[in-house]
């Protein structure tokens, strides 16, 4: 299985190592989205929750996908089972009326008042939010994905960040378009 | 090296030059081993300092371009690496992702090498002159990444070419500060040994045993000069003994020589006179053989003239007889009755034409038948007479044939053992001495088996038994005894003939009786004194023995001639 996994890894690497224009030429959607799952993966890496956020080891660290957040299969098959700081990653479904506890929130596609009241309903919470929107930053996201060149790029809002208690790395912070909102 | 080569065997250099080439040796290698062992130290130094800076930096540029591996932010990673631009060493640096592509790559120049396709295992690689740095980018403890930084080695090689440039300045340096150093100090071992030396070839050579070396101090080198002083006593104290042993050994020489030269004189007039004593017995010796051949010539001579006179003698006794005859047989022939025949056959003659009448008328014939028978008788008588004269004469003619084959038989050369008896042996010998025997008118008295058979040399015995005979015959001719008379006894016994001629004549005076059998020995005034010596010696080459006895003058004497017979029966069986 570990094994399985690892060569799924290598392949979604490889495959996000290819210039994402070429997937776009072949209007490969589902190919952006795996190179944007990889990037989530990356995310947890760079980023410190508070202490006592992630619980204890044996605890998992929750990575919700909001409903109508768009396809999370690819998000499921490059996170769910990963570990990461030493906690197991578990990605759940979220409904947008009622985010339980997790530590990430992709929200996808979710966008309008939608996304601002999901938002709005995590409060100072430490839970890092990623979004497609292009309004995602304004609406207080944390992290929020953009085309450039064709290339899959993301944005910072830095003042989110640092509401939920977030330390985001400088190596990221370096690759990222910083935003404070 | 090669033994020829004397400069360069260090056997034979001075001490000096010992000492200082030594220290400097020593000093050269270990300064040497010093820097040999310092380069390598800086290699290595060097090198580790070069490998973990290289170290930091892929620490450095892995650390700042994780984010960049992890999102695939090439322009980043590039941008990254760009910053090593101003470190002139690094060639060029590679970043790889995890599945070992390159993401980012910076190259010095651009004639560098390009990136490896694929990074290899993480770690560093010297090569010839260049270091390799593979360090793999972790992200929470997986690998993301790749980076390569290759740097060549400039700063190592200029460092060790500095080194390379100062070490063989530092080296001379060393080595002059060195030679000065050992110049001064060998000193204090060199001076004293070679002075030792020097005063060493002092002695050899002038064979002064006075010298003496200086002592320099307490060291081993003052103990040898100690040493080698003491032994010079030891030698001269010695050389002293020897001077002294010598010059009372060359006396002793001396007074040897004297001694031996004296005595040489001594031997020498010995030998002189012992030489001159030989040649004098040499002459004596020559003079006295001389004489006996002369005299041995003398008595054959003698002995010859001796058997000659027996011989005529003898012969000269039988001539009497055969003269008588002759005489005899003449007178007979002369007066023989043969005419008176003649007469009566010339009367026949005459009347031969009447015979009858004449001889029975004419008186005278008529008495002519008587007178023939008459004449008959005469001349048978004196046919007779005349037939016993030949008939003695004969026989004394055949006597002296006989003597003179005697004669002959007895020269012939003997040494050979004949087959003869005892009595003709005896009787030859008498028939020898028989003319002197009958004139002295001497009795022999026979005592012995004539028929005994022996084995003898003959005439060597018949050559004694003469000789003895005949001084018996004088002996007995000289003496007063009114019978004179000779006994020869012989016997065979014990396989040892023993002849005894006893006669009853003059005899032997003890005093003549030690002489007797002497060369030269004689009583007869025409004697040579060779017979009894002859005699004895002859006995003695038949193995046997004469001996003389006798009770002393007029006494008579007694020889005894005793021979061996068992070879000659062993011979004869």
């Amino acid at each position: 299985m570990k094994h399985r996994r690892g060569i799924l890894l290598a392949a979604i690497l490889g495959l996000g190592a290819l210039n994402v224009a070429a997937a776009q030429t072949r209007a490969d959607a589902a190919l952006e989205q795996q190179v944007k799952s990889a990037f989530v993966l990356n995310f947890l890496q760079f980023v410190d929750w508070p202490e006592g956020t992630l619980g204890k080891a044996d605890e998992p660290l929750i990575v919700g996908v909001v409903d109508g957040a768009g396809p999370w299969e690819s998000l499921n098959a490059a996170l769910d089972g990963k570990t990461v700081k030493g906690h197991k990653v578990v990605v759940k479904r979220l409904s947008a009326g009622a985010i339980g506890k997790c530590q990430v929130l992709v929200t996808g596609n979710l966008d309008g008042p939608d996304l601002e009241a999901v938002i709005k309903s995590l409060g100072t919470a430490s839970v890092l939010t990623i979004g497609d929107s292009s309004r995602f930053t304004s609406a207080g996201g944390v992290i929020a994905f953009y085309l450039e060149d064709q290339k899959v790029r993301f944005e910072i809002n830095l003042a989110a960040a640092q509401r939920a208690q977030l330390q985001i790395s400088a190596k990221l912070l370096k690759l990222a378009r910083v935003v404070n909102k | 090296m090669k033994k020829k080569m004397f400069n360069f065997q260090p056997r034979h250099w001075s001490i000096r030059w010992k000492l200082t080439s030594m220290a400097m040796l020593t000093t050269a290698v270990a300064l040497f081993m010093a820097i040999v062992g310092n380069a390598v130290y800086e290699y290595v130094m060097l090198r580790d300092t070069i490998r973990t800076q290289q170290d930091m930096l892929c620490e450095m540029i892995g650390g700042n371009s994780t984010a960049a591996i992890a999102f695939n932010q090439a322009e980043d990673a590039t941008s990254i690496l760009s910053t090593l631009r101003f470190n002139s060493s690094i060639r060029a640096a590679c970043i790889y992702d995890g599945n070992g592509t390159l993401l980012a790559k910076y190259v010095a120049s651009a004639n560098e090498l390009k990136c490896p396709d694929h990074p290899k295992p993480e770690g560093s690689r010297f090569s010839a002159n260049a270091i390799e740095t593979h360090r793999t980018v972790k992200l929470d403890g997986k690998p993301v990444g790749t980076i390569y930084i290759r740097s060549d080695l400039r700063d190592l090689y200029s460092h060790l070419s500095l080194y390379a440039w100062i070490s063989p300045l530092i080296l001379l340096a060393a080595f002059g500060t060195g030679l000065l150093l050992i110049r001064r100090l060998q000193r204090s071992v060199s001076t004293p040994i070679v002075a030792l030396a020097e005063t060493a070839r002092c002695v050899s050579q002038k064979n002064d045993y006075t010298l003496r070396a200086v002592n320099p101090g307490d060291d081993e080198i003052g103990e040898l000069a100690e040493a080698f002083n003491h032994m010079l006593d030891g030698i001269r104290q010695r050389d002293e003994l020897i001077h002294t042993h010598l010059k009372e050994l060359r006396s002793a020489r001396d007074e040897l020589e004297a001694r031996v030269e004296e005595r040489t004189a001594d031997l020498k007039h010995a030998n002189q006179n012992l030489q001159a004593e030989m040649e004098h017995r040499q002459e004596a010796e020559r003079k006295r053989a001389e004489m006996q051949a002369n005299l041995v010539e003398a008595s054959r001579k003698a002995g010859m003239a001796d058997v000659a006179t027996g011989v005529l003698h003898n012969v000269g006794n039988v001539l009497n007889s055969v003269n008588v005859s002759t005489q005899i047989v003449h007178d007979a022939v002369k007066g023989s009755h043969v005419g008176t025949l003649a007469k009566a056959a010339e009367m026949l003659q005459q009347h031969s034409q009447d015979m009858a009448t004449f001889l029975a008328e004419d008186p005278k014939g008529k008495t002519l038948p008587t007178f023939f028978g008459k004449l008959a008788t005469a001349l048978a008588h004196e046919h007779d007479a005349i037939l016993k004269e030949i008939d003695g004469l004969a026989s004394n003619i055949g006597h002296i044939r006989e003597i003179v084959a005697m004669q002959q038989s007895l020269s012939k050369v003997s040494g050979v053992a004949t087959e003869v008896s005892l009595g003709d042996l005896i009787e030859d010998a008498i028939k020898i001495n028989s003319a002197g025997l009958s004139r002295h008118n001497v009795t022999i008295e026979r005592d012995f088996d004539p028929k005994t058979p022996l084995v003898v040399d003959r005439h060597k015995v018949l050559q004694v038994l003469i000789n003895v005979i005949s001084n018996a015959k004088y002996a007995v001719g000289g003496s007063l005894e009114r019978v004179r008379k000779m006994r020869i006894k012989g016997r065979v016994e014990d396989k040892m003939l023993r002849i005894a001629v006893i006669d009853n004549g003059v005899g032997i005076s003890p005093e003549q009786m030690t002489r007797i059998f002497a060369f030269g020995f004689t009583t007869k005034k025409t004697g040579h004194g060779f017979g009894l010596h002859s005699s004895a010696l002859a006995a003695k080459e038949l193995g046997g023995s004469l001996k003389a006895f006798s009770e002393g003058p007029g006494k008579g004497a007694t020889f005894t001639l005793e021979i061996p017979i068992v070879k000659e029966e062993a011979h004869v069986s």
